[in-house]
């Protein structure tokens, strides 16, 4: 009589199970939805506006939506659609480019302090903690008191005030990953500290640092429209979700959609931002089975 | 023990003086001058001279930041370009609305949050979890701001139930209390409830529950006190979100704090009065996560030992 083989689980690649786990995540999936909709159609706005974001049509201020203006116009005529769909442009651009730069500058300086060690480590360290020791808002509100108001100095802002976490993660991740046997391998072949830092290190800590960056993404937007809605970030008349509400709230009471549809944009954004950001972390941490 | 809070005391001094330096350094990057603002339109190019030498702006650098610095720990703290009153005073009587939002803030972010944490980890795979999940979820995701316009919408506009601005009364906390404290509910909730969610699977609690202990005594005697170190981290992580958060909520419900006190000052170039309230919040951060930090080693006794 045959003795069937027992069935071998299947092999996969750890990216593949990271997929699965991922797809598996209903919400995170939802999220990700949103946030490819949210990014085509603003990278889309030229094409999609149906009316130029900045032009005044002071005959029809505050109009509710109709069939001419879908979502109404605000206080000066204009388009609210087509302003949300710009204003999309610039706020994800601010929150993409201020992630960015947070994760390339932060990954690398808690690369070479967790790799190096000694002096080096310590200063990078300590300025991340002296960083981390002010209230993060703050710290950006202090950065634009300096830089003054504008997109780039918004950026510039937030990402300073998000290098932090970065470094932290990528040091730690660091620390533990130097010991291991690729590295050393790599090491009495004779390659290059850079090399090594750059081909094998950072490859290996990416997971973390990714999961980090998702939800950063939504800290960043919250942030850049808040600066906005102070006065303190990208300036009317261009159309930025923050600066949108800042200019609604005059109108709360006689045109409340001035209001709610930039904040209810805001909100769906982050919120993508944060499922993705936790099915990402429910993915790509190791400890979960697959 | 002893060590334990002397190295947490001696660790605060340069980073202090780290604060310090980044909040002197920023502010002196501001274009302008201090010395034309604080003149005023119509005054003459020696008048300005002579502000600038009395404000001490002709020395070199380091040596106003020393200064600055002597003047900080005294207190001294120059007087406003704007309102020609000392900062110290413009400081004190803004505290006041501030110290009451971020402390409203923290007791509804504790209260509401454990109560949803707590109710969510011992109805896990309920309807009342997931409610309090997708509840928590949007809590972190919703700006501040707008969530103070809706609240004044519905409650100071609408209903007519509660002012909209100024601050004093409780009627006025109530409305910028919700507003502020509402991420950091949710994260308190979140935190609270996979804290319970770890500690409710061990064996401890199975013979507690087997020895006929009641749900409640389970619950809160043997399990919430088990579980309360990673909450108390996470409540005094939020303490720096909700001394920031005071910037926009006190600027939508028009509250004299000290968070729109910063705004104002940013918008009409007042730096001594912006560098100031800056550093009068970064020090209020750093003096209760010190607290917080000496409150987990009295808690946890591990930490005090190690």
């Amino acid at each position: 009589m045959a003795v069937a083989a027992p069935a071998l689980p299947a092999l996969v690649s750890p990216g593949t199970r990271a997929l699965r786990q991922f797809a598996r995540h209903r919400a995170a999936v939802a999220g990700l939805a949103v946030l490819v909709v949210a990014i085509a159609v603003s990278a889309a706005a030229p094409w999609l506006a149906p009316y130029d974001p900045i032009a005044l049509d002071v005959v029809h201020p505050t109009a509710a939506p109709s069939a001419a203006h879908l979502l109404g116009t605000d206080e000066l005529g204009r388009d609210i659609l087509s302003r949300l769909l710009w204003g999309g442009r610039d706020t994800l651009l601010i929150t993409v480019a201020a992630v960015a730069i947070a994760f390339a500058s932060g990954s690398a300086l808690g690369i070479v302090a967790g790799y190096r060690g000694g002096t080096g480590d310590t200063v990078i360290m300590r300025i991340m903690d002296v960083l981390l020791a002010m209230p993060g808002f703050l710290l950006a509100v202090a950065i634009i008191a300096a830089l003054g108001v504008g997109l780039v100095n918004v950026i510039i802002a937030i990402g300073i005030n998000s290098i932090p976490p970065f470094a932290r993660i990528a040091r730690g991740s660091t620390l533990l990953i130097r010991q291991e046997t690729y590295v050393q391998a790599a090491r009495a072949l004779g390659a290059s500290e850079r090399v090594i830092m750059a081909r094998h290190v950072l490859p290996n800590i990416l997971s973390p640092l990714v999961v980090e960056a998702t939800l950063r993404l939504a800290t960043a937007i919250l942030t850049a429209s808040g600066l906005s809605f102070l006065g303190l970030g990208v300036q009317p008349p261009t159309a930025e979700w923050g600066a949108m509400l800042s200019v609604g709230r005059n109108y709360i009471t006689s045109s409340p959609q001035l209001v709610i549809i930039p904040g209810v944009a805001i909100l769906v954004v982050t919120l993508a931002f944060n499922m993705v950001g936790d099915g990402l972390r429910d993915a790509l941490d190791p400890r979960q089975p697959a | 023990m002893f060590r334990h809070i002397a190295g947490r005391l001696a660790w605060a001094v340069p980073v202090l003086l780290g604060v310090s330096v980044i909040v002197f350094g920023l502010l002196k990057l501001i274009p302008g001058d201090a010395a034309l603002v604080m003149a005023g339109t119509d005054a003459t190019a020696a008048d300005v001279q002579a502000i600038r030498q009395q404000l001490g702006l002709d020395q070199p650098v380091y040596v106003q930041y020393a200064r600055w610095l002597g003047r900080l720990a005294r207190l001294d703290l120059g007087r406003s370009a704007v309102t020609h009153r000392p900062v110290t005073y413009e400081i004190a009587s803004r505290a006041r609305p501030t110290a009451e939002l971020a402390a409203a803030a923290m007791v509804i972010a504790v209260a509401i949050g454990l109560a949803t944490g707590l109710t969510a980890s011992t109805h896990q795979h309920t309807i009342w979890d997931a409610a309090a999940s997708l509840a928590a979820a949007v809590g972190v995701s919703m700006p501040i701001f707008w969530l103070g316009l809706m609240l004044m919408m519905v409650f100071s506009v609408g209903l007519r139930w509660l002012p909209s601005t100024g601050a004093g009364t409780f009627a006025q906390l109530l409305l910028p209390a919700l507003t502020l404290g509402s991420a950091s509910t949710a994260i308190i909730a979140r935190q609270a409830r996979s804290a319970m969610l770890d500690v409710l699977q061990q064996d401890y609690l199975r013979t507690a529950r087997a020895k006929g202990v009641t749900r409640w005594a389970v619950v809160m005697r043997h399990a919430f006190r088990n579980a309360v170190i990673p909450i108390i981290t996470v409540v005094g992580l939020q303490l720096g979100y909700l001394l920031s958060g005071t910037v926009l909520t006190e600027t939508v419900f028009a509250r004299p704090g000290l968070g729109r006190l910063i705004v104002d000052s940013i918008r009409s170039r007042d730096v001594a009065v912006v560098q100031s309230a800056v550093m009068v919040l970064s020090v209020t951060f750093i003096v209760v996560n010190l607290a917080v930090d000496l409150l987990y080693a009295y808690v946890d006794p591990r930490i005090r030992f190690d």
